[in-house]
């Protein structure tokens, strides 16, 4: 029986093993006023670095008020945890352990600007990792609630009357009944500004060409924040250079509709109270010369020159080479509306094999080395060979002369 | 029913009946019918390698009404890969296991007999197995019908052109690497059936018959290891020069899987040479042997049956569920079975190891040549475990957790390492051992145990470092992964050392030629094995690479100067571009269809898109169109368009198109063509005839500070009829010392290229041939237990003359 208990030990240990290593264990507990989490579904997501989905999500239950599954190794997790309706978000960074303490309720109404309930409108709740907790809407007095809800998380509630959008931040540990006064929109494009955002809410990249003959290209981007109570709604230029000519717009995201005017490009935008759009335009230049003028007051704006050395581009004095590990000019200080900024790129490019290296890796496992380039360590094959044949002859004869001594 | 599937279903009815009746014979041990069993067995073999003739005379014959033949190849191949199109994947690889299965139970059956009752158990087993794979072809055939792949096709439909080869395996090395794998897998089939009836006669309360049949085990894993070191060997210069992984070993999954038996093989062969019966090993012994084909099939199963994404895929499909019943079957009679005997019979006291020296002290007692060769079974063992832990270890997470996950070179490299090295240090003990007694032989010992611990603290430059530990990785990597590759000198040098001596010096005590010979094999093997261990670290730790590019190739106006490659010492010229097709203008017939095979098949080509071709008899041009006859029949070719199509009445001419049936009242059948895929058959359109291979590549020549190195062409295989698979063509030089390896990229008239250094490539060869040298003389000279030794003592008798033949010297071990 000795050996069959030996056997066992060793089949199970083998089995153990494979479940154990390369896997963390992300546990935690889930407390919920007047009530509890027991059987809440809970979601673990291995994440990278960059928050990007590492592996495949594991799933496990609330049992009780706590929960523990093994998930692959990562560099951070996202936790989900679905409860009433509602689902809850938790990144971990440098920890595998997390609580959640739903214990907090919000409340509210949301009204027109005469104080009229307004019925059906959609509102969602937004966590401060940009996830959605949840979504209702509005019953016949306006009225909506959440909860429960964690306990130390600040909530954005975005709320959509007619074509506008709302938004609203709250912390239901101090204020659980907030009442969204749907004002009506405005399309004075004076309440917008240029967010002060990191890195800079206005961003041109200057792109250079396929062929050098050719001028390069621009994109442009501008993050408009709206601090005012009411949506905007309508139309905002972006100021071209002279002579460009726009190919692609964009808003938000995806794709847009815009007409060239003498001022520049006109877009419709919708920007939600207390809320920011941002919006993005293509052209080509018509030179190595980018140069414009500001239309509104920016804090900080950066040109993007990937492909540029920025220490060889001749440019205004109110930007300077940045920092950053991408090529790129920042401003030194805010922009007034109306100061000109300017670059120049003749001769600035930098070695096309080298910004061309990663695109045409085609060989696969040939060149996925080519990083080490010319490194052919010294080989000292003789020696080694020598020495083996060496020590062997030598021994050889040691043996043989401390034999005949013996 | 076709030719083939008849042979195996007659080949698969033999083998259940020879099974049957050895079965039944062995059960009630009657020997009624048993006269029926060496005819049968026979017929099994024959059937079984017609079936294979068949198979490769159709491939040969490009017959693609077989969908298996359409699928693995084409016109444009020549015999020899036409030939390897048989084993290229599932189907014919099966066909051809089993083929040599059947011929090896045939042997097995012919020169040995079953006079015994056991012996019927071993044969009903072998013959299992033969039917068994036949079973399994008849439920995947590779003799299928091609409408099995068009579903939709009328009776009679075999398409003009096959699908082709799998680029990869368009390689001589390919050519041959398949069949000896097979070989040796087919001849551990013995080995395996020996054990397990061993255990089977053991739990049935006889006394088993390892011990009168442990011959036979010994030539069948010899022969069988000669095979699997060939196979393996063949594999590595095969993803040498093909793969370009810049060295013969990646740790790819199938690599993996044909090691570990290998590895296992050889803790088996030095487990049988321990082996005394009733009392050393055994059990150990011949469980091993049943395991090693165990081992085999299980590993086939792990990568054929598509667990694994590794570059052998091109054999997955549904012949994995086969193979899991397979190894479950050979699970359970090579490995559960003798656990299960192990485990049931209680401890009965010491092995009685250790009877010798009983006048030195308690390590004199324990140091015995038995104990270390206990040790090398153990170490070699555990090398096993290395490799088939990092084989199953995804798998079995898969199943338990749901999680993938892939186990690094990393883990194989620095794992086995320490092990190895242990090896070579225990050989060179044990060899000394034998010849100098055990007091000499601890000095030697000391000196070259103390010496790999200093090598591996001394590391000249970073280079030598066996691998750049990572700070996140576990303690056991950190620290062998910062030992020195000079450690690998002092255990080689020892073990090269010990053998030399010690069969110097019993080839000089011996005046038999045969045991001559033999130790002179042992001697191979054992120093090839530390040469191949020597060449192996250096390889890739001191391998290297250094790339340029050069623009214009194809235009002609590339810089013909001698360039530098980086900054390694080795220079390039670039001295031309070359590019060329295949097919190269072929016969019409092996691409297009005739006019009377247009009107055979009728109806069912019916807007299908073709290739025809045939003599010009009439032509009518319209306005929109002009209308051109094909050999006076009622195929008509419409090219679209108006004015000349150059084509005149008389001229051999090949078109494609869609052929349209009973389309005009004047014709049964129109092909409708357009100028660009219509012309004369001498120089027939691209359209028409598909451009299968294009080659591309550099003419270049390399030169380090002595002068020239190589030159030819380097480039790569472009397949755009199979998803635009490249391969690659690569220029080797194979020094004495290292090896000059160019690989060229072409693509848009520039080309990057590489030149890579791979040290001691020469050496491995040279070890490799020393091993399988050394195992043909063991093979064949053993005087105990050699092929030439039993067939000058008459092979079939020897089912119960085991004992050591007094001439000659005392075998291994006492």
């Amino acid at each position: 029986m000795r050996r069959l208990l030996a056997l066992l030990v060793v089949l199970s240990a083998l089995g153990f093993v494979p479940v154990a290593s390369a896997t963390t264990t992300v546990g935690g507990t889930v407390t919920v006023d007047d009530g509890s989490a027991d059987g809440a579904r809970v979601e673990v997501v291995p994440l990278t670095e960059q928050r990007q989905r590492a592996e495949d999500a594991v799933t496990t239950t609330v049992e009780g008020s706590s929960f523990s599954v093994d998930a692959p190794d990562a560099p951070a997790y996202a936790v989900r945890i679905e409860h009433g309706g509602a689902t809850h978000y938790e990144v971990l960074q440098d920890r595998t352990q997390v609580e959640f303490e739903l214990s907090q309720r919000l409340s509210g109404r949301v009204v027109d600007a005469d104080g009229t309930a307004q019925s059906g409108a959609v509102v969602e709740l937004i966590d401060e990792n940009e996830f959605v907790v949840d979504t209702g809407r509005t019953n016949e007095t306006g009225a909506f609630a959440f909860g429960p809800l964690e306990s130390d998380e600040t909530y954005e509630l975005r709320t959509t009357v007619g074509n506008a959008e709302y938004r609203r931040t709250v912390d239901p540990s101090t204020s659980q009944n907030v009442t969204v006064t749907a004002r009506p929109p405005t399309n004075d494009t004076s309440v917008l500004g240029v967010a002060n955002r990191t890195p800079t809410g206005h961003v041109v990249q200057i792109v250079p060409p396929g062929n050098d003959s050719d001028a390069p290209s621009a994109i442009e981007t501008i993050a408009f924040e709206n601090p005012s109570d009411r949506p905007f709604l309508g139309t905002v230029t972006i100021g071209l250079p002279a002579d460009a000519s726009p190919y692609a717009a964009m808003v938000d995201g995806s794709q847009a509709e815009y007409r060239q005017t003498d001022a520049g490009v006109e877009l419709n935008v919708s920007v939600p109270a207390n809320g920011s759009a941002q919006v993005g335009v293509a052209y080509d230049l018509t030179g190595t010369q980018f140069e414009k003028e500001i239309r509104r007051n920016t804090t900080s704006l950066a040109v993007v020159l990937q492909g540029y050395d920025p220490s060889r581009v001749r440019h205004s004095e109110n930007l300077r080479t940045g920092s950053a590990p991408i090529p790129m000019l920042t401003t030194n200080e805010s922009l007034e509306a109306g100061e000109t900024i300017s670059a120049d790129v003749a001769g600035a490019r930098t070695d096309a094999a080298e910004s061309t290296a990663g695109t045409n890796s085609t060989a696969g496992a040939v060149e996925t080395s080519s990083s080490e380039s010319g490194s052919i360590p010294a080989f000292p094959g003789v020696p080694i060979l020598v020495g083996i044949f060496g020590t062997v002859s030598v021994g050889l004869g040691a043996y043989r002369v401390t034999r005949s001594e013996a | 029913m076709n030719p083939g599937t008849i042979l195996l279903a007659l080949a698969f009815l033999s083998g259940v009946v020879s099974t049957a009746l050895l079965t039944r014979s062995y059960l009630v041990d009657d020997d009624r019918y048993l006269s029926y069993v060496p005819k049968l067995t026979a017929g099994t073999a024959v059937l079984l390698v017609a079936a294979l003739a068949h198979l490769t005379y159709q491939f040969v014959s490009l017959d693609y009404s077989n969908a298996y033949v359409w699928e693995n190849t084409a016109a444009y191949l020549s015999v020899l890969y036409r030939v390897t199109g048989v084993y290229a994947a599932n189907e014919g690889s099966v066909l051809l296991w089993a083929s040599i299965v059947a011929v090896v139970a045939l042997i097995a059956g012919v020169t040995r007999g079953f006079p015994t009752r056991r012996g019927k158990l071993v044969h009903a087993l072998t013959i299992g197995v033969v039917t068994y794979f036949s079973a399994m072809l008849l439920l995947q055939s590779p003799f299928a019908s091609v409408r099995t792949a068009f579903p939709n096709a009328p009776p009679g439909f075999t398409p003009t052109s096959g699908q082709g080869l799998n680029p990869l395996l368009v390689d001589p090395y390919m050519a041959i690497h398949p069949p000896v794998m097979f070989v040796s897998y087919a001849l551990l089939t013995m080995p395996f059936a020996i054990g397990a009836a061993h255990f089977i006669a053991l739990f049935r309360g006889d006394d088993g018959l390892f011990s009168t049949w442990v011959g036979s085990v010994t030539r069948w894993l010899r022969l069988g290891w000669l095979f699997l070191t060939a196979a393996v060997a063949l594999g590595g210069l095969w993803s040498y020069t093909v793969l370009g992984w810049g060295g013969i070993w990646a740790w790819d999954p199938v690599e993996t899987a044909i090691l570990i038996p290998w590895l296992f093989l050889t803790a088996t062969l030095h487990a049988v040479t321990n082996y005394r019966p009733g009392g050393r090993y055994r059990i150990l012994a011949p469980a091993m042997t049943a395991s090693v084909f165990a081992l085999a099939v299980y590993t086939t199963s792990v990568v054929r049956s598509g667990v694994f994404r590794s570059i052998h895929s091109f054999a997955d499909g549904g012949i994995g569920a086969s193979f899991l019943v397979l190894m479950g079957v050979t699970t359970v009679l090579g490995v559960v079975l003798p656990l299960a005997y192990w485990a049931m019979t209680e401890e009965s006291g010491d092995d009685t190891s250790g009877t010798e020296g009983t006048d030195e002290s308690r390590l004199a007692r324990w140091v015995t040549r038995s104990n270390l060769l206990h040790l090398a079974v153990l170490l070699f063992g555990l090398l096993t475990f290395v490799s088939l832990w990092g084989l199953s270890f995804p798998v079995l997470r898969s199943a338990m957790t749901g999680l993938e996950v892939s186990v690094e070179s990393h883990y194989y490299n620095l794992w086995s390492l320490p092990l190895v090295l242990a090896l070579l240090l225990l050989l060179g003990f044990y060899m000394d051992y034998d010849r100098e007694g055990l007091r000499r032989s601890l000095a030697g010992l000391a000196v070259f145990g103390l010496a790999t611990l200093v090598g591996a603290a001394v590391a000249p430059s970073e280079t030598w470092r066996l691998a750049s530990a990572r700070p996140g990785d576990a303690l056991i990597y950190q620290v062998i992964g910062n030992a020195s590759a000079l450690s690998v000198l002092p255990p080689v040098a020892y073990a090269i050392l010990g053998t030399v001596k010690r069969t110097g010096g019993r080839i000089a005590a011996t005046g038999s030629r045969d045991a001559k010979l033999k130790e002179t094999g042992i001697t191979l093997i054992h120093v090839g094995a530390a040469l191949l261990v020597l060449s192996l670290p250096f390889m890739y730790l001191f391998a290297g690479q250094a790339s340029v590019m050069a623009t214009g190739v194809a235009a002609g106006a590339v810089d013909t100067s001698q360039r530098d490659v980086g900054t390694s010492s080795y220079d390039i010229r670039v001295l031309g571009y070359e590019r060329s097709e295949f097919p190269n203008d072929p016969e019409p017939g092996t691409y297009a269809l005739t006019s009377s095979q247009v009107l055979t098949r009728g109806q069912s080509l019916n807007t299908s898109v073709q290739t025809v071709h045939g003599t010009v008899t009439a032509i009518r041009e319209g306005p929109r169109a002009t209308v051109v006859q094909l050999d006076d029949s009622q195929v008509w070719v419409g090219i679209a368009g108006n004015g000349t199509v150059g084509v005149e009445t008389g001229q051999e001419i090949v078109a494609r198109g869609q052929v349209m049936w009973e389309f005009v009242p004047t014709a049964d059948a129109i092909v409708l063509a357009g100028p660009e895929t219509v012309g004369p058959a001498d120089d027939p359109p691209d359209a028409a005839v598909p451009t299968r291979v294009i080659a591309t590549g550099v003419s270049v020549a390399v030169y380090d500070d002595n002068g020239l190195v190589v030159s030819g062409v380097a480039g790569q295989r472009e397949y755009p009829e199979q998803g635009g698979l490249q391969v690659r063509d690569v220029l080797i030089d194979r020094g004495p010392l290292v090896d000059t390896y160019v690989i060229a990229g072409v693509s848009d008239g520039t080309a990057s290229m590489s030149v890579k250094r791979v040290p001691f490539m020469t050496l491995m060869r040279l070890s490799i041939v020393s091993l399988l040298v050394g195992m043909v003389l063991v093979l064949l000279f053993d005087p105990r237990h050699g092929v030439r030794t039993n067939s000058i003592a008459g092979y079939g008798e020897s089912a119960s003359s085991s004992q050591s033949r007094p001439e000659g010297v005392t075998e291994v071990s006492d």
